[in-house]
């Protein structure tokens, strides 16, 4: 699943040291656990989907079909929320 | 931008809109951006309609109240009470913070420049150019887009709607207040309410959804932006007044608000009310209010104290634009029930005047 997103939309965005995510350009904050957390600071950075998913999987305890699962709902919800287009 | 080193401003300022009701008036918190500022060390002066507005009993925000005979008085009422404040109290300059006295106070202008008062207000001509019945010329004038609007004069006209659009329609007054009406008999009552608050015309205008954003803005005797701040309303009141709201920052809002200065060539204190709709993405003008919001305060605590701007640009300074201010910066609103003291109430009521000495004793 392709989990690239705009790099410079999410580099005006800011992640607090509590895991919230506020978007400026809307006001609108976020909850993040810190999964969400550790994706949209990779995001911010721009780093590449593959070193993401590196990242994810040294980090959290969690199997490749797992995490694949779960970024697929992420990716799902975030565009929900209009936060990806 | 803040006032160089060492300069004080020992100038008398009055402000008004002091009222308190649910809709609140920007008079209170044009005040306190004016206290945030040390070197403002001059008195505050409140000229209030009424005895029971709820800011001439905040502790320490204003030094001397003082009654003024309401707008439909007319002017030589109000150029006769200016005068016995002027000689009571001297006044260095008037912040207007009310919709319905602004016409007043614009015609008043040479006549408080030759008593000494400065002002920042807006021409005749640009007052009338942003009421809620000519919003739609600004579109050839600014290069915005504003929803589908009608001026009508009757409940009839009012029951149309729009010409090709269905309902909900919006009905709004032509100071202030607006409706959703879903219904012809629904238009109709709403203008009858609205004619009987505000008088006519009546506005009926487009039903858009999408997020909705205020700017509180300030434009110099130029009309050049000093500063604009940006603001989505979290929390509504029960007739869509902002109760709690967030500061957000987007460009392209920033450049639509750039547009609008360059268009009127604003000069003084505005609030741009915004739509971004959700049909197709683009910004829509709302409507302009020619004065400070109520939630002024959030865009000082955000880094652009707009009101003491305005000070300084009414009394000629040149003040460098803003240029930042912080994003996602929140504010709730605090209702309160103020004590009123007696005596002083008397003494409003009565003869239309307070005037205390004793604010440094004061906690705000």
């Amino acid at each position: 699943m392709d989990t690239r997103v705009d790099g410079a939309r999410w580099s005006t965005m800011s992640v607090s040291a509590a895991g919230s995510l506020f978007d400026p350009g809307t006001g609108y904050a976020y909850t993040l656990n810190p999964v969400a957390v550790a994706i949209i600071t990779a995001w911010k950075a721009d780093e590449s989907p593959d070193r993401l998913r590196a990242a994810l999987l040294e980090r959290f305890e969690v199997d490749t079909r797992t995490l694949e699962r779960d970024l697929m709902e992420f990716m799902r919800r975030v565009k929900w929320l209009g936060l990806v287009t | 931008m803040s006032p160089e080193k060492g300069q004080v401003y020992p100038q008398n300022i009055a402000v008004t809109g002091l009222n308190s009701s649910e809709n609140l008036a920007a008079g209170a918190p044009v005040i306190r951006s004016l206290r945030a500022v040390p070197a403002f060390t001059g008195k505050v002066v409140a000229l209030a309609y009424d005895a029971l507005d709820a800011g001439l009993y905040v502790p320490g925000l204003v030094d001397t109240s003082y009654l003024l005979p309401y707008p439909s008085q007319g002017l030589a009422a109000l150029t006769a009470r200016l005068s016995h404040v002027a000689t009571q109290t001297p006044l260095d300059l008037i912040i207007p913070c009310l919709d319905s006295e602004l016409q007043s106070f614009i015609r008043l202008e040479s006549f408080l420049t030759a008593q000494g008062i400065h002002t920042l207000l807006p021409t005749e001509e640009q007052l009338v150019a942003r009421t809620k019945a000519n919003l739609a010329g600004l579109t050839a004038r600014c290069g915005v887009a504003v929803p589908e609007t009608r001026v009508v004069f009757t409940r009839g006209h009012a029951a149309q709607g729009l010409a090709g659009l269905p309902f909900p329609i919006v009905v709004k007054g032509c100071f202030c207040e607006a409706y959703v009406a879903y219904t012809p008999a629904q238009a109709a009552g709403y203008f009858d309410r609205l004619a009987m608050r505000w008088g006519v015309p009546v506005i009926v205008q487009e039903y858009l959804t999408g997020i909705e954003f205020n700017v509180a803005a300030l434009g110099d005797s130029t009309g050049k932006m000093l500063g604009a701040v940006a603001m989505r309303k979290v929390i509504l009141s029960n007739t869509g007044k902002a109760w709690s709201g967030v500061t957000i920052h987007d460009p392209t809002l920033l450049t639509l608000v750039q547009d609008i200065f360059t268009g009127l060539r604003w000069r003084g204190p505005i609030e741009i009310e915004v739509l971004k709709a959700a049909r197709d993405g683009q910004w829509y003008l709302l409507e302009i209010n020619p004065r400070f919001p109520a939630w002024i305060h959030l865009a000082t605590a955000a880094g652009q104290n707009l009101p003491f701007a305005t000070v300084r640009a009414a009394l000629g300074e040149v003040v460098q634009p803003f240029t930042t201010y912080a994003a996602g910066l929140r504010y709730v609103r605090y209702a309160q029930d103020m004590i009123c003291d007696p005596a002083e109430f008397d003494r409003l009521t009565a003869i239309g005047e307070i005037r205390r000495e004793d604010h440094d004793e004061r906690t705000i």
